[in-house]
């Protein structure tokens, strides 16, 4: 811990009673410096900018620029700030993600809560300083590498290549992994065209598979097409979809 | 309550059909009693107080098998259209032989005047027994007893055709009343977890005070929010005073950006609303008109009385960057329950107008007829 760099850390909300919190939570993590106060987004980028904060602890419903579009900016302009977003509400912005967040908090903000996501962000920075620091930013990968869901009464990463099944549910997406399955607020159009190709394989209008999840393909007897997983599982194929599933599964 | 009404109204119900059909069996007879007296009168029969008594006595037994076929009938309430007419007309039968029995007595046996007498000895010319003469008499009742049970039949439908109306005005109703809760305002979650993380500032800070004001506002809101019924009135001073509670959680939330300004006339305080009319609006005033905004937005709640009318605005001056968010606003959830309540409720006499405000903000006016709570 003594070998850890304070963090310079900036915060962001419109509320005076939500920055106060964070400022109060911050001040018991002595290895948080706190650099700097914004009650709206454009104001958090202009301080971001002209202080090149370790970590942004972001709200995300602000005036004029929301949160998301303050990361989005710092990202683009190449700034290594890592960001964490503080939020009172699990179904926010479609795109939010589109930006690399080190984490994802509700509020009101548990203690114990940020440290983990503080002790995340000091695992981050120090990955990248054992790879070298150099490089000023690893090429992102045009495919996402991970989503934040909801899951019970916290937000949380789940990596794209754990989930084996996506399943379409009205304006939510199910993603499975295992067991367990989450909700991402998302359509299934905008996730098919986030997800690898080489790992994924749109089945039908709302369902999306792993490549490798898929053991064979048959007839259902009433002219369809059947996906049967390793699982023994049966997903049906939709027409659109049937030439390339078919290819995928004949090669 | 509700439940209870329910029971009552059935019973009562059931107790005026068993009225209409007895009366129905009293008319019946009172019919034949007036009709043939008034025969023999026309046709100047000598004896007319005999034949009275005999017919009093006949009619009396009449209502009795009438109501013995009645209470037969009354079994097969609840069956088919289809076996209640088969049974009311089976069942007419033996009524019918009975009563057609007991006229042969009174009229035939009992001594009888010229002209039954007359009538017997034709009967007796051409070799027929009474029998002949009861079955004649069977004949003819049984039209007359058929009648009245295809008539109790005829009741028994219409009976059953006003429980099914009944049904569905009460399926309506409450369908309405379903639609109305679940238009009404539900606990927004934004707002519930952005109150809790200010108010666990006050606590960490030790402002024990302020703290202490917006529990007991949180509280007073949400009961007040979960209590009201939104299908039924509230006196708009009451709405109102909720929505100042709403406001002063807010405020705490947004202490330089939030004011709120209330207008309120005295004939329209004592108006009846919709309960919650307004919550919707202000939730919105907040969402759209002061969250985007970094300047102080004020939030205007007026309301007066204009002869039958009564005139609600919400309005604020706020909105992103003198941009209005007009979009996300008309076609909020809000508005739109709110308009639909209205529209439910009045029955298309309320208006709704919203829009988006030149100088930036937004403003919704409702009218709605002005009733004193």
């Amino acid at each position: 811990m003594t070998g850890r760099r304070a963090l310079r850390t900036l915060i962001a909300d419109d509320e005076p009673l939500a920055i106060e919190r964070l400022q109060i939570l911050c001040a018991r993590l002595p290895e948080l410096h706190l650099i700097g106060t914004a009650m709206d987004g454009a104001a958090a980028l202009r301080l971001a900018e002209a202080l090149s904060p370790d970590l942004l602890l972001l709200d995300i419903a602000m005036p004029g620029l929301d949160g998301l579009g303050v990361a989005r900016a710092l990202d683009d302009a190449g700034a290594r700030s890592a960001v964490i977003f503080v939020t009172a509400l699990d179904n926010f912005a479609v795109d939010a993600f589109d930006v690399a967040a080190v984490d994802y908090l509700l509020k009101p903000v548990e203690f114990g809560r940020l440290e983990r996501a503080i002790a995340r962000v000091h695992t981050k920075i120090e990955h990248r300083i054992d790879a070298g620091t150099a490089p000023s930013r690893p090429p992102a990968s045009r495919w996402a590498q991970e989503f934040w869901v909801p899951y019970r009464s916290e937000i949380i990463r789940v990596l794209a290549a754990d989930i084996e099944l996506i399943v379409a549910e009205r304006d939510y997406m199910r993603l499975h992994i295992g067991q367990r399955s989450y909700l991402l607020h998302q359509t299934i159009g905008a996730l098919e065209r986030r997800l690898d190709p080489a790992e994924f394989v749109r089945l039908h209008r709302s369902t999306i598979v792993r490549r490798e999840r898929v053991a064979g393909i048959k007839r259902d007897g009433e002219g369809g097409w059947l996906i049967e997983l390793k699982d023994g599982r049966e997903l049906r194929v939709g027409r659109t979809y049937l030439q390339n599933v078919r290819a995928m599964v004949e090669r | 309550m509700r439940y209870k009404r329910g029971m009552t109204d059935s019973t009562s119900d059931t107790q005026r059909d068993r009225r209409a059909s007895l009366l129905s069996i009293g008319c019946f007879w009172g019919f034949y009693f007036m009709l043939n007296t008034l025969r023999w009168a026309i046709e100047g029969e000598p004896d007319q107080l005999s034949g009275i008594t005999r017919r009093t006595v006949v009619s009396l037994f009449g209502i009795c098998f009438t109501f013995i076929l009645y209470l037969v009938l009354r079994r097969f309430e609840r069956c088919s259209m289809r076996v209640l007419v088969t049974v009311a007309f089976l069942a007419s039968l033996p009524v019918s032989i009975a009563y057609a029995m007991l006229n042969y007595a009174a009229f035939y046996m009992v001594q009888p005047t010229d002209r039954i007498l007359q009538e017997m000895a034709k009967y007796s010319a051409e070799h027929m027994g009474p029998w002949v003469a009861i079955a004649d008499s069977t004949v003819t009742w049984y039209f007359f007893i058929a009648a009245w049970a295809v008539l109790y039949v005829a009741l028994v439908y219409a009976s059953r055709v006003r429980q099914v109306e009944q049904r569905a005005a009460r399926y309506r109703t409450e369908a309405q009343a379903a639609q109305l809760r679940a238009l009404r305002y539900q606990i927004n979650p934004h707002f519930l977890f952005n109150t809790l993380n200010s108010l666990s500032t006050l606590v960490l800070r030790r402002r024990t005070e302020e703290a202490e004001q917006m529990i007991v506002n949180l509280a007073a809101f949400f009961r007040a929010s979960l209590t009201v019924d939104a299908t039924e009135d509230v006196p708009l001073s009451e709405e109102i005073r909720m929505q100042q509670l709403y406001l002063d959680i807010e405020k705490v939330r947004f202490p330089d950006r939030l004011l709120a300004q209330f207008e309120i006339a005295p004939e329209a305080a004592a108006a009846s609303v919709p309960g919650l009319i307004l919550q919707p609006l202000i939730e919105n005033a907040i969402k759209y008109g002061v969250g985007p905004s970094t300047r102080p937005v004020t939030v205007a709640i007026r309301a007066h009385g204009e002869a039958d009318r009564l005139h609600l605005t919400v309005e604020d001056d706020g909105g992103a960057y003198g941009e209005p968010a007009t979009q996300a606003h008309s076609h909020g959830v809000g508005l739109r329950n709110v308009c639909e309540r209205l529209a439910a409720r009045f029955d298309g006499i309320a208006e709704c107008r919203y829009g988006a405000l030149p100088g930036g903000g937004f403003r919704v006016d409702l009218v709605l007829p002005l009733r004193q709570a």
